[in-house]
């Protein structure tokens, strides 16, 4: 007689060898576009499309009767327990999502030579895993398609998007030097596989998400298998979820509403305005101003916003609100979520200190309200970095740098800290507890330093001093004020500017005459040339010098080390044009000669100052090599107004 | 044997069996019939494990059917609207279920893969609807269920395959006193094949009986009289559940034994009278009338 056990592994195992032909037109798809990606797609994380896509339909083949009832007739009646059934699914699924996967990123890591290709294809393998499990749970509680693509949309899409706009809307009412950059991670991805997924191809995972995930998959797995086995199969075929997956669905679509629309709020109430073709920083930042009533105003509107998503999502799972009373917990579960999420926010979650001197480790200034706007144009330099075998690497593959004017002496570091420690003291004296809405007021006092933490460049955070119009506010914006200007006209920071850090990369100096019609159809076709220096790059057609350049090559030494130093004390003293000065120009009709000095893509050159954004280490005194996006010259224009570095250039080609 | 104690399937807020119970000896070929909506197909979903009752239980020799591996393995359902696997053929199928049931019988699997005229190597993507449902017949059957479930077995078939399905399963039940459970609304064909029958309304049971005691319980009658009796005063001493007048004749069918029936007749003194014998679809009808089902209505 046969035994249980060997008839149970028997039964399993055909089951299994059933599953797996099920998914077979599937699986054969899904390795062909993978084989392909893996020989072709430079970047892994293109690799995430294709396994996401056979981790949503592989469960509509193997888990079939959930989505037919005359295949739920003829699988529900066979002789096996519906736990077993599920299981040979999932492991038939993983099969088929493995096998064509390994090998696929074994060969994208080999012709690419990615860093960390062990953690990339065990976090590939986890996370495809779990994004399988996922959307199979989803498919064991839901009646039929279309529930299914409903549940799948609103349990993948709102929970990182409604936690994304969660910590926009903390970011915004706690007065925070910074984000635990963890808790984002955590709160973002932690509950949804497919957003680990995508960023597990554009990041190195670390190894606590990998252990997450394993444990996730298990739980999701398990969650899913109790689903399959308490389902009805009467609701095969027909638009209804299971109760617990619903009210998942629907707590999710509540969250996603509540925060979205207190961002939305919170931002128009406190927050710039973008008009018309620019920003305009920082006295006509809003509409409206709503003073103390931002705070009630921001709390309504998330109120609102969740009922609406309740009879929304009423509507939406049963097509009538005649049961709306006995889906109460719909609308309390949200709720409680979020008055408990908004009650440990308002308590500052001991995030209201300033960043500490080992975390802040360099600083930048908002580039609106430093140079007239013209930071922007030359406080980022992109850079080739030469490598220890003496060869430039190669640019077409991205590797190049950006190298950015900031500031990182400890002494300037010093001060940044504890400007902002006072200012965070005078905003838990003015409103505690934290609320959303809360700096609604009018922006009397606004100021931006942008500090970079030690993470480097996705660890950056955005710090706006602002306050109520008070002696107090008042005094630490003109104490900010003050603090800008030292940086902005400090040597370090002056260096890190592309026109003096890559100096050596000028290649020659041309004087021009500018006519004021072409400049005014030059100004119309870039509009955001409109202010400054008048820093650009050529494109192709003009980026050949003309006939009266000089080449720097030509000049004696000497003359480079005049040029940097008349530059220094150009910007450390603001010495530019100016708005008006450019539209007094576009009013006059005669030309007016000002200088272009070109800086060769690809030349060498040591940097003076700066960063490198990537790493935030110092870029001074290292070599680089000039690079652009589109081969194309790197052109400072200096005008009149430049006094320094205009008579400098006059007189040496007035000899 | 199969027992059926207070069974009640709700789904939402309709009610599709109610407070059902009958039980289904071993050996018997048992029909259910009924009204579209009855109940049958959602009976005989729960007594495959297909669905689980909201209240009371169905066993089969004293075990429940529902997540019960052990009395899965001993019965087959055939539903109305057969699902095989598109990619599969009969003897892909055949392999798969050789390991899900111990009982599989390799060789009668041949035999009725001969006897049956569908192509056994044939995808069943590529089959008719009769074909498909012979192919279920065989990989039922060849499983040696001790129940099998059939709803709506004969739909797609034709006469002579029809006839052979009913010789293989009359063999299997002298032989190996296999139970089989039959939902149909072809009354004549229920009414050659089934020992014994169920009538199902609204969920509930009608009527539960031998075939034979059935057709003897109820009778046709038509009478002529020179002088037309009273209704109402017939009806007192008959039991009556229709009837039809046309002149002098009067044509009702009545519940009750065929001798009392004509003697209480004869007390009217019709001028002829005679007992006709009752199909079964007119039983049937006669009977859902009985019930509240307004055929009238539904026959214009």
């Amino acid at each position: 007689m046969t035994s249980t056990t060997s008839w149970d592994r028997k039964e399993f195992f055909a089951l299994l060898q059933w599953q797996l032909r099920r998914c077979l037109p599937v699986t054969l798809l899904y390795a062909a576009a993978l084989l392909f990606l893996g020989f072709a797609a430079e970047h892994i994380v293109i690799m995430t499309v294709p396994v996401i896509i056979f981790s949503a339909t592989a469960p509509l083949l193997l888990l079939g009767e959930c989505f037919n009832r005359r295949q739920a007739d003829t699988l529900h009646a066979l002789p096996s327990r519906r736990g077993i059934w599920y299981a040979a699914a999932l492991i038939a699924g993983l099969v088929s999502l493995w096998i064509p996967l390994l090998p696929a990123l074994l060969l994208n890591l080999f012709l690419y030579h990615l860093s960390s290709w062990l953690l990339v294809s065990i976090s590939y393998l986890i996370l495809g895993a779990a994004s399988f499990l996922f959307f199979s749970m989803i498919a064991a509680g839901s009646g039929g398609w279309f529930s299914y693509v409903l549940n799948a949309f609103l349990l993948s899409a709102c929970w990182p998007l409604g936690a994304s706009y969660f910590l926009s809307l903390m970011v915004h009412t706690l007065p925070t030097g910074s984000l635990p950059t963890l808790l984002e991670k955590f709160l973002v991805q932690a509950a949804s596989p497919l957003v680990a997924l995508f960023y597990s191809g554009i990041g190195t995972p670390e190894l606590w998400e990998l252990a997450w995930w394993t444990c996730g998959s298990l739980l999701l797995a398990f969650l899913g298998r109790a689903l399959y086995r308490r389902r009805e199969s009467e609701n095969t075929g027909v638009f209804r979820t299971c109760k617990s997956l619903e009210l998942a669905a629907r707590i999710e679509a509540a969250l996603l509403a509540v925060n979205f629309i207190g961002c939305a709020v919170e931002s128009l109430t406190s927050h710039p305005i973008k008009t018309e073709g620019d920003w305009e920083f920082p006295e006509t930042l809003r509409f409206f101003y709503f003073d103390a009533a931002g705070i009630p105003l921001v709390l309504g509107s998330m109120a609102l916003a969740l009922l609406a998503a309740w009879l929304f999502t009423e509507l939406l799972y049963h097509r009538s609100v005649k049961g709306m009373k006995k889906h109460l917990s719909a609308l309390l579960a949200p709720l409680i979520v979020t008055a408990c999420a908004l009650g440990a926010v308002s308590t500052g979650l001991g995030l209201d200190v300033p960043m500490n001197s080992k975390e802040l480790s360099a600083v930048q200034l908002d580039g609106s309200i430093t140079f007239q706007g013209n930071l922007s144009s030359m406080g980022y330099t992109l850079a080739l970095i030469q490598d220890s075998s003496s060869s430039w690497s190669n640019g077409e593959n991205g590797t190049y740098r950006t190298l950015q004017t900031a500031v990182y002496s400890p002494e300037l570091l010093h001060k940044v800290e504890q400007l902002q420690k006072k200012w965070i003291e005078l905003e838990r004296a003015n409103q505690y507890p934290y609320l959303p809405g809360r700096n609604a007021y009018e922006p009397s006092a606004v100021v931006g330093l942008t500090f970079f933490g030690s993470q480097g460049y996705v660890g950056n955070w955005d710090c706006i001093y602002q306050g109520r119009h008070t002696e107090q506010t008042e005094a630490l914006y003109e104490e900010c004020n003050a603090l800008v200007k030292e940086i902005a006209t400090s040597s370090e920071y002056i260096s890190g500017l592309t026109p003096v850090s890559a100096i050596d990369a000028l290649s020659s100096i041309e004087k021009i005459k500018l006519d004021p019609a072409d400049e005014k159809k030059m100004t119309e076709l870039h509009h955001y040339e409109k202010t400054g220096i008048s820093v650009y790059a050529l494109n192709y057609d003009t980026q050949e010098p003309g006939k009266n350049a000089v080449s720097v090559s030509s000049l004696p030494k000497s003359f480079s080390d005049k040029l940097e130093a008349a530059l220094r004390d150009d910007l450390a003293h603001n010495r530019f044009p100016t708005n008006d000065d450019l539209r007094q120009f576009g009013k006059e009709k005669k030309p007016l000669s000002v200088y272009e000095l070109r800086y060769a893509y690809g030349k060498p050159f040591t940097a003076r100052g700066g960063i490198i954004l990537n790493n935030v280490t110092p870029a001074e005194g290292k070599n680089f090599q000039l690079y652009s996006e589109y081969a194309t010259a790197w052109v400072l224009r200096v005008w009149p107004q430049m006094t320094e570095t205009y008579a400098l250039l006059e007189s040496e080609f007035s000899k | 044997m199969i027992e059926i104690k207070g069974l009640r399937k709700e789904f939402g807020d309709t009610l599709a069996l109610n407070d059902l119970a009958l039980s289904i000896d071993t050996g018997s070929i048992f029909g259910l019939i009924g009204s579209n909506g009855a109940g049958k197909s959602t009976l005989l979903r729960v007594l495959a494990g297909v669905y689980r009752a909201s209240s009371g239980e169905a066993l089969v020799d004293g075990q429940p059917i529902w997540e019960n591996k052990a009395v899965k393995m001993r019965l087959r359902f055939l539903p109305d609207d057969l699902w095989l696997p598109p990619q599969s053929s009969v003897l892909n199928m055949g392999k798969v279920f050789q390991k899900l049931y111990p009982a599989w019988d390799e060789n009668y699997f041949q035999q009725l893969c001969a006897m049956f005229p569908v192509n056994e190597k044939a995808r069943f993507g590529t089959l008719s609807k009769g074909n498909r449902r012979q192919a279920g017949i065989i990989l039922a059957l060849s499983s040696r269920p001790d129940i099998l479930l059939l709803d709506e077995l004969f739909d797609g078939l034709d006469p002579v395959v029809r006839h052979l399905t009913k010789k293989v399963l009359v063999d299997e039940v002298a032989n190996r006193r296999m139970t089989v459970v039959l939902a149909s609304h072809n009354l004549r064909e229920m009414e050659d094949f089934c020992d014994s029958l169920v009538l199902l309304h609204k969920g509930g049971l009608v009527l539960e009986q031998e075939l034979d005691e059935m057709n003897l319980c109820l009778h046709r009658f038509q009478a002529v009289f020179q002088e037309m009796p009273e209704l109402s005063a017939l009806k007192e001493k008959i039991c009556i559940t229709s009837i039809d007048r046309n002149g002098s004749m009067l044509t009702f069918v009545a519940r009750g034994r065929e001798d009392e029936i004509l003697e209480a007749l004869d007390g009217f003194s019709p001028t002829f009278r005679e007992c006709v014998p009752l199909s079964l679809e007119e039983v049937f009808i006669s009977e859902m009338e009985a019930a509240g089902y307004d055929i009238d209505n539904i026959l214009g």
